[in-house]
């Protein structure tokens, strides 16, 4: 209950900091917080789900044309079950939204969208070099997940969660991040010129 | 349109052919700019759904990864284009995520209801156009742009402008065409309209329109010349048959003049064959009279006593030698002396008797003359005319009365005016002055009163009544014997006389011949006893005005 009350108030700040800065740039339009209720987690889980929206991987990632999309999830589960509220049912371009819960080194290649718990911070870095060159969207949530070749990281900005993204290791992954996804990450790293 | 009636047939074809040339344009024009709207309608609401999907897709990102910022910044670029008022993206659950508002210093926008549906709909001046964003066939949430429609207003001005200006270049062509092609039909109207207006005004029947084309116009100038030939061919009849008329009239006029002259020639002989009765009638009466004064003188004549004078004479001449013995002694001559104072006296006595018959048969004679002399100056009509002094004409009838005047011992008044010279039958006017005269001489003696007086005036006529050239009255009164009242209508008819020895003429062929004169003759008496007045009236007639 902590964390929602908390979020609550840094939304109710974020639309007084942003309604204060439409005001300074002269531009006479307010922000709203889209998502006024939701937790951390609940707001990661959706995150999640619309990276699918924004990311394109090779046709051989997947076994046929309908297969499935994988989001696993390596190791401490904060989620519970706002993961699968947050796909359920969902769809994109003709493909469902499964959950795996990854337990298994082994299991890592057949997942498309890897979420790296910061409960792995101690071997972030070997599970990064496992995933390596494999088509995964890898995400983290902790320092330094970019600098270890991660790809998309979790920052929790002035109570809001912003994203980090680090192209270089995109495209060893063989994974293609739309441009719109980039015009809303913070930082972006390893861009070409 | 009584305005429009009495312009000239040129302008009027102008008119009407700008009038059609206007409505035209403008119905054409109304026409054009109309289906714009449509059509800016329509672009307005393809172009405003493109721009809020393509807005909408930019913001996908920001509303995923909940970033309003991104999204209200995205959403800025709309200010290039003027026309958006303001726009608002909304989040999958249909909280609003960014708005953006034109114009900071109006009214805060705020934003409408979200629609998931595709929708554009005109409220208030304003294009409001809902349209989902989805991102890989996700429903990420929706976006509102609302557009005023300036651009349509602007481009309708520039419409309005274009089309003011293609009309008024079309109105000019139009004009300027019609002017020209205008003279086709009424050029020769106007021309038709002149020449009726010259003939009109000239009465010059002899013009001609020109024919200048085979079409009606052509026909209507030919039908008009047709007309004017036609106008001319029935004056120059009209001209011969008014002449001829003259002609005719002047022929008509001399036969009319030709018979009232016969008429009146026949009339009056057979007038002066009744007068000739008359006198005829007259003159055997007054005749009579002279016989028998003629037989009493051959009596008196054959029983004279003037044979006793001749033996006397004889006796006196056997006693030549003893005369003084003989009137002395002879017994006869003794008585002589007082025989032949008897004889003396005899002799006076029967010449005195005869003398008096003798009186009598002259008086007859004269009346015989004069009747005569009248029915002569009757007769005698010529209808010459003379300048007259009426004046000296009353003065000459009364000079030729003037023994039998002062033999009755009448009393002469003259009461003359200056009167102007008159041109006149003069010897009618003194046959009619010497009758009045008389009858008024005759009426004093009737009356057998001792103060007989005649009033003899002569007055220039009162214009009034006379007539417009006015004229010359002369009148006769005299304190006679008078005329009863039932007489004085029958005083002019023929025949009609009051006097023993009349013959009823005098007055009746007096008062005709003023009448033929164009003048009158009338009478007034107060009754009998109370004397008469005769008045003859005398206008100056003018030539013409006579019979």
């Amino acid at each position: 209950m902590n964390v929602i009350n908390s979020n609550r108030k840094f939304l109710l700040k974020a639309i007084r900091l942003i309604a204060l800065l439409g005001l300074l740039v002269g531009v006479s339009h307010r922000a709203y917080g889209a998502t006024p209720a939701f937790t951390e987690y609940q707001v990661k889980a959706l995150f999640l789900f619309n990276f699918a929206k924004y990311v394109d991987w090779p046709a051989e990632a997947f076994l046929s044309k309908n297969a499935p999309i994988v989001i696993g999830v390596l190791g401490k589960d904060n989620f519970k079950e706002d993961l699968q509220r947050a796909v359920e049912s969902k769809s994109i371009t003709g493909r469902t939204i499964i959950i795996k819960y990854v337990t298994a080194d082994a299991e890592l290649s057949g997942c498309h969208i890897l979420f790296i718990s910061a409960s792995e911070k101690s071997r972030l870095e070997e599970i990064l070099v496992k995933t390596g060159t494999l088509p995964i969207l890898t995400v983290g949530e902790q320092e330094q997940f970019l600098e270890k070749n991660g790809i998309i990281n979790f920052r929790l900005k002035k109570e809001n969660i912003r994203l980090e993204i680090n192209l270089a290791a995109a495209r060893k992954a063989n994974v293609q991040i739309s441009s719109k996804l980039l015009a809303v990450a913070d930082v972006v790293m390893g861009k070409l010129d | 349109m009584s305005m429009i009636k009495n312009i000239s047939i040129r302008h009027k074809h102008t008119l009407i052919i700008m009038l059609t040339s206007s409505v035209v344009l403008l119905l054409a024009c109304a026409a054009f700019v109309a289906y714009d709207r449509v059509v800016f309608r329509k672009e307005l609401i393809e172009d405003v759904s493109i721009l809020a999907d393509v807005i909408g897709e930019n913001c996908a990102a920001a509303i995923d990864f909940n970033d309003p910022k991104a999204a209200a910044g995205t959403l800025t670029a709309l200010r290039a284009n003027d026309n958006i008022i303001s726009a608002c993206v909304y989040s999958s659950d249909g909280a609003v995520f960014a708005i953006y508002q034109r114009d900071a210093t109006s009214a805060a926008f705020v934003p409408p209801a979200t629609s998931t549906a595709s929708k554009a709909e005109f409220t208030e001046g304003q294009l409001h156009v809902f349209r989902p964003i989805t991102q890989r066939g996700e429903l990420t949430g929706s976006i509102f742009v609302a557009s005023d429609l300036k651009a349509g207003s602007a481009r309708l001005i520039r419409y309005v402008g274009i089309v003011g200006l293609v009309f008024l270049v079309s109105l000019l062509l139009a004009f300027l065409l019609s002017n020209r092609l205008q003279r086709l039909i009424s050029g020769p109207i106007l021309q038709l309209a002149q020449v009726a207006r010259s003939v009109a005004q000239d009465k010059n029947y002899a013009v001609r329109a020109t024919k200048e084309s085979n079409d009606e116009l052509g026909q209507l100038v030919e039908g008009f010349n047709e007309m004017l030939a036609q106008i001319q061919t029935r004056d120059a009849a009209l001209l011969i048959a008014r002449d001829n008329l003259e002609q005719r009239i002047t022929e008509r006029t001399q036969e009319l003049e030709l018979t009232h002259k016969k008429l009146l020639d026949t009339s009056r002989q057979a007038g002066m064959a009744e007068v000739a009765t008359n006198v005829l009638h007259n003159v055997g009466n007054v005749l009579n009279s002279v016989n028998v004064s003629t037989s009493v003188v051959m009596g008196s004549l054959k029983k004279s006593k003037v044979s006793s004078l001749d033996k006397v004479v004889t006796l006196l001449r056997q006693h030549e030698s003893d005369l003084g013995t003989f009137f002395t002694s002879d017994p006869k001559g003794t008585q002589l002396p007082a025989y032949l104072t008897q004889l003396s006296a005899h002799l006076l006595a029967e010449q005195m008797a005869m003398l008096k018959e003798l009186d009598s048969v002259q008086e007859n004679i004269e009346h015989i003359k004069e009747i005569v002399a009248m029915q002569q100056s009757y007769a005698k009509v010529s209808g010459i005319k003379e300048v007259t002094n009426l004046r000296e004409l009353v003065e000459d009838s009364l000079r030729m009365n003037m023994g039998a005047l002062d033999r009755h011992g009448v009393k002469l008044i003259r009461e003359f005016e200056d009167v102007p010279l008159m041109n006149t039958e003069k010897h009618k006017i003194l046959q009619i002055l010497i009758n009045l005269v008389r009858n008024a001489k005759y009426a004093c003696g009737e009356s057998g009163r001792t103060d007989k007086q005649m009033t003899v005036c002569v007055t220039n006529s009162d214009k009034s009544l006379a007539g417009g050239d006015g004229g010359i009255t002369i009148s006769v009164e005299d304190n006679g014997v008078g005329i009863p009242p039932e007489n004085l209508t029958r005083i002019f008819s023929r025949g009609f006389t009051t006097r023993k020895d009349g013959h009823g003429f005098g007055l009746h062929s007096g008062a005709l011949a003023a009448k033929e004169m164009g003048g009158s003759l009338t009478v007034h008496s107060d009754g009998v006893g109370r004397g008469a007045k005769f008045t003859l009236e005398m206008p100056f007639l003018t030539e013409g005005e006579q019979l």
